[in-house]
């Protein structure tokens, strides 16, 4: 049981959400203006706060569908993620029981929604893969696209569309930073990608300054800068490291 | 190869750009399916380009180092996947901004 606890904040909205599409039909019979949720949706949330009893000395590292680890998708309860779990589900359930009081009521499929929402958030910070990364934040993006066209109106809907390209532009340059991150370092592995950073080929470092070239940032200061002969155009694909060697005594 | 597939990507990432910079909703519908089609190709490449070898560990074009990579297809077809509904919903979306806002 302890060694599936990882995938239970991603498993417990999802089954919550498609739960409450089936059951759409089964709420109580509220009046529409009376503040009387029926409470089974009000605790749907909380379900999945499994994280104060995670062991916080180790990161709990899941295997989906048991492949080793750089080449299949890993989740990974390490202490930073059980946290931000945690106050994602604390959050969601003060939000919730604030949105209970008539809110949910403007629009169609809140609760399904909202839990679909926390579903892509458990996912986003539990997962261990640059790509499921990516999976994750577009689920928990098009359900918050619709929560906040949730209710509809004018400017909802103005603001909704700048929002939605916004984030598909942002979508599209993640795509391109995974692109590049694999074709050069060739794994998605968060892990595995730490331990290759180091070895990444000095042809796709970008723009590397000679040895004997001073660096930028000290090209203004001249005078103060320890070994500097050039004054060279401003690298500006130049790592950041590469910088270090220039001392500002 | 390498020119060809680099110049399809930098032409429909240009496009896309400038669509999307447009002022209205639909080249800017547009200019986002070209980005994505453009992301696709791009994800395809990250694998290095290979003809006509197999996407298989282990057979014997992969013990001479010439297999083509499984992983970016697999990415491309998740990337083509959620490109597709987000298209969607903009459209729709778009679609209601032109019924409610009249742009």
């Amino acid at each position: 049981m302890n060694a599936h606890l990882a995938i239970a904040p991603i498993l417990a909205p999802f089954l919550a959400g498609v739960l409450l599409l089936a059951l759409r039909d089964l709420p109580c019979r509220c009046g529409a203006g009376s503040p009387c949720p029926p409470p089974w949706r009000r605790w749907a949330s909380p379900l999945h706060c499994f994280s104060p009893r995670w062991p916080v000395a180790r990161s709990l590292v899941y295997r989906l569908g048991d492949w080793p680890a750089p080449w299949g998708i890993v989740l990974v309860a390490d202490r930073l993620a059980a946290w931000m779990v945690l106050i994602t589900t604390l959050l969601a359930l003060f939000a919730l029981i604030h949105a209970s009081d008539g809110a949910d009521r403007k629009g169609r499929h809140f609760h399904v929604l909202f839990q679909m929402q926390l579903f892509g958030l458990a996912g986003a910070f539990l997962t261990g893969d640059l790509f499921n990364l990516f999976v994750f934040f577009e689920i928990l993006l098009i359900s918050s696209y619709s929560l906040m066209l949730h209710g509809g109106g004018a400017a909802r809907t103005r603001a909704g569309l700048h929002y939605v390209v916004l984030n598909l532009l942002g979508s599209t340059v993640f795509l391109f930073a995974a692109g590049l991150i694999y074709a050069s370092l060739g794994s998605l592995n968060m892990a595995d990608l730490a331990a290759k950073a180091a070895t990444v080929a000095s042809e796709n470092l970008g723009w590397r300054a000679p040895a004997d070239c001073c660096c930028w940032p000290c090209s203004r200061s001249r005078q103060r800068c320890c070994r500097c002969i050039c004054g060279s155009r401003p690298p500006t694909l130049a790592p950041r490291r590469r910088w270090r060697h220039c001392s500002r005594s | 190869m390498e020119a060809l597939i680099a110049l399809a990507i930098g032409v429909l990432t240009g496009c896309g750009v400038y669509l999307v910079l447009r002022a209205h909703t639909y080249p800017v519908v547009l200019g986002l399916t070209l980005m994505s089609y453009a992301v696709n190709l791009f994800l395809f490449a990250t694998g290095r380009l290979v003809i006509g070898q197999p996407p298989v560990i282990g057979s014997v074009a992969a013990a001479l180092g010439q297999l083509a990579d499984p992983l970016p297809q697999a990415l491309v077809l998740t990337a083509i996947v959620i490109g597709f509904a987000m298209t969607a919903f903009v459209i729709m979306l778009s679609l209601r901004a032109r019924a409610e806002l009249g742009t």
